[in-house]
């Protein structure tokens, strides 16, 4: 995948790394070599890069999956998508028992894309007995049954607030808004530790599902990168069959800007070949699925108010000096335009306030990101990471409820983008939408939302591109391509092995190219197996 | 305090943006106590002034102090914080939770009474006087401060000898105007002292400036003390002496035995009074209440007490610090 010679027929590798490419002939002067010949049928790729995902999906299917979307668990366990509401509950009385210690819990539930939302009520009818919670995909909403309200101490209610609305009978409708009263209700039934795991146990599971998508190189934005998550992780990427190389980046919000850069700077020290450490996440604003980015005017299509804050600009503007300054890598989560452009001025002056680096700072979603933004991107010498998903998974509720026709026809802009010269990468958010580099780049060429609409034909960029989007271009945001994102000599041999040509099928078919498996350092591990 | 049930533990919120000195005034609240038994959750130990000599426990996320004070690492969230303190039983008369520089104190304000045994007795939010009106007009950030400002009871500008009187007599009036529910004070290097807790004013519902009689001044400073009385009173009578009164009396508030209605709750906010009967007897743990004891919180600059002498001799009332 080099530019100037995209195809070839042979590779060469040696001690886990390319060593030639090309063909035969190109590579008869290294003298006896060993033919494998078990992919002469596939299509071999550069191994997928995965700029921003969440290891801790791993751990999200002991729950039970409750979303719109067909999805693949860790073990391969195929989970149709529910499409009314009597599905979803049958697939929750699937899983009930008789237990009333355990609580019952499942994820992924959208009612912006069911139409129609679920109640306490709704929630009785699969068990009196089990408590049930059910988390909504946008992860600010929870669903309780009466069971388990009664058992947070939620039901009957004992004041009013505004995050437990209450239904015409004067009694909760069960859902629980806002984390300040999820909380609560998690701590009171046991299961907030079932809401977030971070001691690195999500890695094993994580890595089985980036072979199926054809992911030798993933990121897990943020870990708080406990001595804990450290030892475990140093010792779960080193064993030979763990199949991918995890990129995380620190997120520590005790941390002083000083003392922030210093952890970072540690763990870049303690690196290995499988675990890039190293770099920073903020996060700026919220998300717009759940109204809480913040939106330049006009804002949000629905009237929504204008979204939150998650961090001061002096806050952000403190990392980012210091971080460039000691060449550490800073991940910014914005989704709103107007938290991209706080997040630019905030870079603006951290790069004046240093000398000439090529830092390569990612802005992370940047979904709402204008050309003039993309061009500052470019002026200031950042990467962009967009999240093409996005247009499938909701484009439809973006373009009814969020920011409506107009605006959803330019989010993830990944032509303006291109065009301005930023480095572009695009992504999943695994576990907000499913892992699968292809379907990634599907989005990102056809830009057709889960109904079927096109939202913004002229901001698709070419499959070539897309395809450079996911491999090479996500390395080089990653200041990683010297090792990895091509099939050239000297670097890593991460491979995606395929069924097709990418580049030979309809750009409409790129979602339906099977992963065989993938090659981590020429070690191979097969998708149907792992 | 919802009236016949257990009276639970006040909340304080103390919020304001990144640099107006939060933390100064948390450490001021430590260190003027006296004999308050303060809980104090934080979002880091860093920079909060703990004297090793005072620590009797410590863990992770529990300091404790000697005189009964208590610092606890919020670790993600307050709601978690708050039910450790609880569950762990520390004997505490007040609860600081210390919001981030960008969080809304109104939605933590809201969420304290969801955990049992608390309530939310007010949010204070600190502002830096010099930059407070840059940053109540901040592009970005203008909003979110309106909105800290907002949700507050009372406003504390801070540092407020780092600018002129007649710019500082604007910026107040102007924060005045613009959040009329707010008792504001301004101060320099946080020295408002921890007898502003007794406060515990965000049930009342205080909805304009009206109720603070008389208006504070600024550089306000507070002192505290207790009344007492061994027999039952006529309760009314004496709120709406003390209330009448003035003479910088901003807060009384305690249960009394009141001679016709029984136990009663008297709670008096600038010339507010209010008076709620106990309508379910105070069974079990009653013993926690502590009948005919009122704390009064008023301006230090009230120096000579004694015009309170002939209702002290009226009333039966004996004051004590």
């Amino acid at each position: 995948m080099d530019a100037g010679r995209p195809h070839a027929t042979h590779v060469l590798v040696r001690n886990g790394r390319f060593l030639a490419v090309g063909t035969a002939d190109d590579l008869a002067g290294f003298g006896n070599v060993k033919s494998d010949d078990r992919f002469a049928d596939s299509i071999l790729m550069p191994g997928f890069v995965e700029g921003h995902t969440h290891m801790d999906s791993g751990n999200i299917w002991q729950m039970v999956y409750t979303g719109t979307f067909e999805r693949t668990d860790p073990d391969g366990r195929h989970w149709p998508g529910l499409s009314d509401m009597d599905s979803v509950l049958d697939r929750l009385a699937a899983h009930r028992s008789n237990d009333p210690e355990t609580v019952l819990l499942a994820w992924g539930f959208d009612p912006l894309l069911l139409g129609v939302s679920l109640t306490r009520a709704d929630l009785d009818k699969v068990s009196d007995s089990q408590p049930i919670v059910v988390w909504h995909a946008s992860g600010h909403i929870i669903v309780a049954n009466t069971v388990a309200m009664q058992k947070a101490n939620m039901f009957p209610p004992r004041i009013a607030h505004p995050g437990i609305p209450l239904g015409d009978d004067g009694l909760p409708i069960g859902e629980l808004r806002g984390i300040e009263t999820m909380v609560p209700t998690a701590m009171a039934l046991g299961i907030l530790n079932r809401f977030m795991s971070r001691d690195g146990s999500g890695a094993r599971p994580f890595s089985r599902m980036c072979v199926r998508a054809g992911v030798t190189t993933a990121t897990d934005l943020a870990n708080a990168m406990t001595d804990q998550a450290l030892s475990n992780l140093l010792e779960i990427t080193a064993r030979d069959d763990f199949p991918i190389r995890l990129v995380p980046a620190l997120m520590d919000e005790q941390l002083s800007a000083e003392g922030l850069v210093a952890k970072a700077s540690l763990l870049r020290s303690q690196s290995t070949e499988k675990l890039r450490m190293g770099a920073i996440k903020m996060i700026v604003d919220g998300s717009i699925q759940g109204f809480t980015a913040r939106l330049l005017p006009p804002g949000y299509y629905n009237g929504a108010e204008k979204g939150l804050w998650y961090l001061a600009p002096e806050r952000l503007g403190d990392v980012y000096t210091q971080a460039m300054a000691s060449g550490i890598q800073v991940n910014t989560h914005t989704n709103g335009d107007e938290a991209t452009d706080l997040a630019l001025q905030c870079l603006q002056k951290a790069v004046n306030a240093n000398p000439p680096s090529d830092h390569r700072f990612i802005f992370q979603h940047a979904q709402l990101a204008n050309p003039d933004q993309f061009r500052r991107m470019k002026s200031l010498g950042a990467c962009v990471n967009l999240f093409a998903n996005h247009l499938y998974y909701w484009g439809d509720a973006h373009v009814a409820h969020t920011v409506g026709p107009a605006r959803a026809a330019l989010m993830n802009n990944c032509r303006a983008a291109l065009d301005a010269g930023v480095p572009l990468a695009i992504h999943c958010d695994e576990p907000v939408t499913p892992m699968a580099p292809l379907f990634t780049a599907w989005c990102a060429v056809n830009r057709q939302s889960g109904s079927g609409k096109v939202l913004g034909a002229g901001q698709r960029i070419s499959v070539g591109e897309a395809l450079h989007a996911i491999t090479l271009g996500a390395a080089h945001t990653m200041k990683l391509e010297n090792e990895i994102g091509s099939i050239a000599p000297g670097k890593f041999a991460d491979m995606a092995v395929l069924d097709s040509d990418p580049l030979a099928v309809p750009p409409f078919d790129l979602r339906h190219i099977k992963v065989q498996g993938t090659m981590l350092g020429g070690m191979f591990f097969d998708a149907r197996t792992i | 305090m919802a009236i016949g049930q257990m009276p639970s533990l006040p909340v304080t919120v103390l919020a304001g943006f990144l640099g107006a000195g939060k933390t100064t005034l948390l450490n001021h609240f430590l260190k003027t106590a006296r004999g308050r038994r303060l809980g104090v959750i934080v979002n880091d130990f860093g920079r909060i002034n703990i004297d090793v000599d005072l620590i009797e426990t410590a863990n992770e996320r529990i300091i404790q102090l000697s005189g009964g004070c208590v610092c606890c690492r919020m670790d993600g969230n307050f709601a978690s914080a708050l039910m450790e303190l609880r569950d762990r039983g520390i004997k505490l008369d007040h609860v600081l939770v210390e919001a981030s520089g960008v969080a809304l104190p109104g939605p933590i304000a809201r969420a304290v009474p969801l955990i049992e045994g608390f309530h939310t007795a007010m949010v204070i939010t600190i502002v830096d006087i010099e930059t407070i009106s840059a940053r109540l007009t901040d592009r970005f950030m203008g909003d979110l401060v309106g909105s800290q400002c907002a949700s507050a009871q009372v406003i504390i500008a801070n540092k407020s000898d780092l600018i002129g009187d007649t710019l500082r007599k604007l910026i107040i009036d102007q924060l005045t105007q613009s959040f009329e529910k707010a008792m504001i004070l301004s101060t320099t290097a946080g020295q408002v002292d921890a007898s502003i807790l007794d406060l515990d004013i965000a049930g009342l519902n205080i909805t304009d400036t009206s109720a603070w009689s008389p208006p504070i001044s600024a550089d306000a400073l507070f002192t505290s003390w207790i009344w007492s009385c061994t027999d039952p009173i006529h309760v009314e009578r004496l709120g709406n002496a003390l209330a009448e009164t003035g003479h910088g009396l901003l807060r009384v508030k305690g249960f009394m035995q009141d001679i016709r209605l029984g136990p009663v709750l008297l709670q008096i906010v600038g010339r507010h009074v209010q008076i709620a009967t106990l309508n379910s007897p105070l069974s079990g743990n009653g013993d926690q209440i502590s009948y005919n004891r009122l704390i009064c919180i008023a301006e230090k600059s009230v120096k000579d007490l004694g015009h309170w002498a002939e209702l002290e001799k009226r009333f039966g009332l004996v004051r004590s610090l």
